[in-house]
């Protein structure tokens, strides 16, 4: 599956997702999600990066020069509180979601 | 927006490098890390890296995202529509430069003249809580030829003085011009005489120093005065030490006590003062006689919580009273003192006499400029117009690129806003000037003018509001038709005509109606101008020179000053060039009067305007010096002056009112205290206060050779020339007659000319806002012919080429001009019957609704627009048809 199947809204929720278990680099949050999820999801790499701003803009996660593994300057990420909150809700409205949609698809002739 | 958006949205407004910069090294790692990923992953540092970057994407795509992303996008578009604005004024500079040079002049004429007119009507004095300032009107007669605010005597001010817990605080002060020479020629300046309360009640701190105090306005003071601030940066060069320091009024040496913080001139607004002088001290400077004179205002300053009307009705149950104490109910000639009920009237924007002259007059000009923006914004929508034509392309080439219309009309409307906003900004520099100069031109030879014409809120809130205004009648328009253009349009080369010409039709109808109102009542205010110039004063006010001497501060003895007067008058007589000279103690149009009482044959009389008369006293002389004619009897002889007799001369007005039917010469008239005065000569009419008013019966009375008068008027008539040659030899006689003289020297026609200046500033701006319009109609109706004729230049030469006459064609295209002009007309003609009854109280013997003046405008405004319309149309004419067609 590629990014462009992907809503913006749920490219959103991996990140948070993500960045739930640590703080990361851009580069490191896209590795991190592609592990997550089993190498199925891979997210055009450059697409991340417009997400990460809005949700920082957001107040959702907040940004800060580090250094890398490799003693390079890099742009780290962490969840804030606000962040999480969002992140429960958002998982909250996947779940119910995805249960509407479910139930639509296994309808029977009967169910209607 | 939450306040962390906020945040994050101005920091990526101001810190866009740096946040690029900092994107770029983020990026840049990223790749490099993933670059690194390959190469581990077995990848060649080449092939890795095309990968690397190929995945990424567009790193622009994602910049603009990103920054979408915090929210700036809206305003790196409207960034962007800005600098392309600017780039297209570039490519048409002239096309800018008309516009904003066109905004700059209408709006800013209109800002001057609000400006000028929230200085004179709206804006409150500069004083504490000014809604409750009130002043005393009413209890005095009035008559249609005295122009004063209403003044009371000391008197009448002593006895309001009395009850003193009704408001709370009362104050009086009357206006005064004061000499500050200490010999010779005078020095004058515009002061007041206050009552101690004055500035207490006013709600006005000094600067420096303490104000005038109740202390100060007692017999026997210390001669105190308050200056103003402009009188102390002038001579006193804005000296620290101003305190404490004497100043020279009227011969008598004055201590100054504080000086007034600039910005307050005065409750008169149009009048400023800078000497202020307790009341009490008036007897020092040799005006007790003033004391009677009915000069004084009354002011009050209300309680908190009352209301006008209810001091009003407080301040009557108080009239009986202060009667009582002024006017002794056996007295009969004190009849109608205080009278008639006493009334109060907010005085929160000041009194002033500058205001009942020209409220009206200003408020008319304003909507004269209003007429001439509006024309002239017909014509800027007319350029925007062809402009936005010639642009057809490029907005369809946008939209068919993928623009919202929305973004292509916001572009355009941002252009207009930019123009307007430039010819705001130039508007209120001159408006700055024009309305300081419009001032300028409101002060006359008789009284100094002083206004202040800040640019304040107000003032910006107007000149923003009118520039918007202006905006929207020649931006909206351009923007829609650039929203509404078809892609396919791009690679059309030929353009459908109808769009522009119902537009150009409907700003040339409005352009027309708008400037034909404007014509009908600059006509009408002209023509009022000529009647006013040309309707005869009753006397020749060329070659008359004016000499007022006083004897006020010269050791005179009262007995010794009518001799000393005759001698002056007989000594300037023998001055060769003086063909006439005479006395008088008043000079008509010099915004004073005086009335006196004539009862009826009956001997009934009533103290109002049926039986009253303006009066005049003068000497032997004085008819021919001024220009009167003598029509019957004779004029006074030195015998009248020395014997007290009961000679008067009388004018046919006067004949007209008291003596219809009567023999003139030889009757008698009997007067208010009972006496009775022989008429032996009769002169002809003359105007009194001021051109406008018919003239009055006048009574003239030999000046007796005892009058207490200490000043006098001296009419000086030479026989050829300016009579200002005459000044240097009498001012020597004057010296040599007594060096403790005061005297001033005035042109008796520079008075005559004040009384009408404001009619001719009225008449004047009208003219010149009417030739205005009239010009820019002018070039609104030949610039549009012009370019309509230019687009059809291909269907026209076809026509031709097909056959038609060049006549007809001719024909056609002058009937489609002449009859959206007819149409202008018809509806400018309609507007206009219906808007210049607001002019009547202005005009002088004309009619609002006077036909030729209407007439002439129509004619004018017709013939003018045909013309303007003839000349390209002619042009047209004359070209060769396959030329145009070889055009291609």
């Amino acid at each position: 599956m590629t990014s462009t199947d992907l809503l913006q809204g749920t490219l959103d929720l991996l990140i948070l997702k993500a960045l739930s278990l640590g703080g990361q680099h851009g580069y490191g949050i896209l590795l991190r999600i592609q592990q997550m999820s089993r190498d199925k999801l891979q997210i055009q790499q450059g697409s991340l990066y417009p997400a990460l701003y809005r949700l920082e803009h957001q107040g959702f996660i907040t940004s800060a020069w580090g250094e890398s593994e490799n003693k390079r300057k890099a742009k780290y990420y962490t969840l804030t509180a606000a962040g999480r909150r969002q992140l429960r809700e958002e998982i909250g409205y996947w779940h119910r979601l995805s249960e509407a949609i479910g139930a639509v698809l296994i309808a029977t002739q009967e169910d209607v | 927006m939450p306040r962390a958006q906020l945040k994050s949205l101005l920091y990526a407004l101001l810190f866009r490098t740096r946040i690029d910069r900092d994107m770029d090294a983020e990026w840049q790692f990223h790749i490099d890390a993933r670059v690194n990923d390959l190469v581990a992953s077995g990848m060649s540092l080449p092939d890795a890296t095309r990968q690397a970057h190929r995945d990424f994407g567009d790193p622009l795509r994602w910049r603009e995202l990103g920054r979408e992303a915090r929210g700036v996008r809206l305003f790196d578009e409207l960034w962007r529509d800005v600098v392309y604005g600017l780039r297209q004024f570039r490519r048409a500079p002239v096309f800018a430069g008309v516009i904003v040079t066109t905004l700059a002049l209408g709006v800013g004429t209109n800002t001057a003249l609000f400006s000028l007119v929230n200085s004179l009507v709206i804006r409150k004095l500069p004083v504490r809580a000014p809604d409750r300032l009130a002043v005393v009107t009413g209890g005095i007669p009035t008559y249609p030829f005295v122009p004063q605010l209403p003044g009371y005597t000391y008197q009448v001010w002593k006895a309001f003085e009395t009850p003193a817990t009704t408001f709370e605080s009362i104050a009086a002060w009357a206006p005064a011009r004061f000499d500050l020479s200490r010999r010779g020629e005078a020095e004058p300046l515009d002061g007041i005489v206050v009552s101690g309360g004055f500035f207490t009640t006013l709600g006005v701190a000094p600067m420096l120093g303490r104000p005038l105090s109740p202390d100060d306005d007692v017999a026997g003071g210390m001669r105190a005065a308050v200056i103003s601030d402009a009188l102390w940066r002038r001579r006193f060069a804005s000296d620290p030490a101003i305190v404490g320091e004497s100043l020279t009024i009227e011969r008598t040496s004055f201590t100054i006590v504080g000086v007034l913080p600039p910005g307050f001139d005065g409750p008169e607004v149009g009048r400023a003062f800078d000497v202020a002088i307790p009341i009490a001290d008036m007897p020092v400077i040799g005006r007790a006689n003033d004391l009677n004179a009915w000069i004084f205002r009354i002011f009050v300053r209300l309680k908190p919580n009352q209301s006008v009307d209810q001091a009003t009705a407080a301040l009557r149950t108080m009239q009986p009273q202060i009667r009582a104490a002024v006017a002794p109910a056996d007295a009969p000639e004190n009849l109608d003192v205080l009278q008639s009920p006493l009334t109060l009237i907010s005085a929160e924007t000041g009194t002033s006499a500058l205001r009942r002259v020209y409220a009206r007059p200003l408020t008319l000009l304003l909507g004269v400029v209003a007429l001439v923006l509006l024309v002239a914004c017909a014509n800027l929508a007319h350029l925007q117009l062809a402009r936005t034509l010639s642009r057809r392309h490029e907005f369809s080439l946008r939209i068919a690129l993928g623009a919202s219309r929305t973004a292509v009309a916001r572009q355009v409307l941002i252009e207009s806003l930019m123009l307007s906003g430039a010819g705001a900004g130039v508007a209120l520099l001159f408006a700055h000037w024009t309305s300081r100069t419009l001032v300028a031109q409101l002060s006359s030879a008789v009284a100094h003018v002083t206004l202040d014409v800040p640019i304040d809120g107000r003032v910006l809130a107007f000149c923003s509001s009118v520039a918007a205004l202006s905006t929207i009648c020649f931006g909206l328009a351009p923007a829609v038709f650039a929203a509404r253009r078809q892609p396919s349009e791009a690679v059309k080369t030929q353009a459908s005509g109808e769009s522009y010409g119902r537009s150009s039709a409907a700003l040339v109808v409005g352009q027309v109606a708008a400037s034909l109102v404007l014509l009908a009542v600059t006509g009408l205010l002209l023509r009022s101008f000529v009647r006013l110039t040309s309707t005869p004063k009753g006397f020749d006010a060329d070659r008359v020179l004016l000499v007022n001497v006083s004897t006020v501060h010269a050791r005179v003895q009262p007995q010794a000053r009518m001799p000393l007067f005759a001698q002056l008058i007989r000594d300037i007589a023998a001055v060769p060039g003086v063909t006439a000279v005479g006395g008088s103690t008043l000079t008509p149009m010099s915004g004073v009067s005086v009335i006196r009482y004539v009862s009826r044959p009956d001997g009934s009389l009533a103290l109002d305007s049926t039986h009253s008369a303006t009066a005049n006293n003068i000497t032997p002389g004085w008819v021919s010096a001024y220009g009167l004619r003598l029509l019957d009897g004779r004029d006074f002889t030195v015998d009248d002056t020395v014997h007290r007799s009961s000679a008067i001369l009388v004018n046919e007005a006067f004949v007209r009112k008291f003596l219809a039917g009567r023999r003139v010469v030889g009757s008698t008239i009997v007067n208010r205290n009972g006496s009775s005065s022989t008429i032996v000569g009769l002169v002809s009419d003359a105007v009194y206060t001021s051109v406008r008013e018919p003239m009055p019966p006048t009574i003239f009375a030999p000046l007796p050779h005892d009058s207490p008068q200490v000043s006098l008027n001296i009419n000086v008539r030479v026989t050829a020339g300016s009579p200002w040659q005459m000044t240097a030899a009498i001012a020597r006689l004057i010296e040599k007659q007594n060096p403790e003289l005061t005297f001033t020297f005035r042109e008796l026609g520079e008075q005559v000319d004040a009384s009408i200046a404001q009619d001719r500033l009225v008449a004047l701006l009208a003219s010149f806002f009417g030739l205005l319009a009239l010009g820019l109609t002018v070039v609104g109706v030949y610039g549009s012919t012009a370019y309509g004729l230019a687009r059809r230049r291909k269907e026209l030469a076809i026509r031709v080429a097909v056959g038609a006459a060049v006549e007809d064609l001719v024909r056609l295209v002058l009937g489609e001009v002449g009859r959206r002009l007819m149409l202008g007309v018809f509806a400018g003609a309609v507007a206009a019957w219906w808007t210049v009854r607001v002019v009547q109280t202005m005009l002088f013997q004309i009619e609002s609704h006077d036909p030729i003046t209407l007439v002439g405008a129509v004619a004018a405004l017709t013939a003018v627009g045909l013309f303007a319309a003839w000349i390209p149309i002619w042009r047209a004419s004359r070209v060769d048809p396959a030329e145009v067609l070889r055009e291609g």
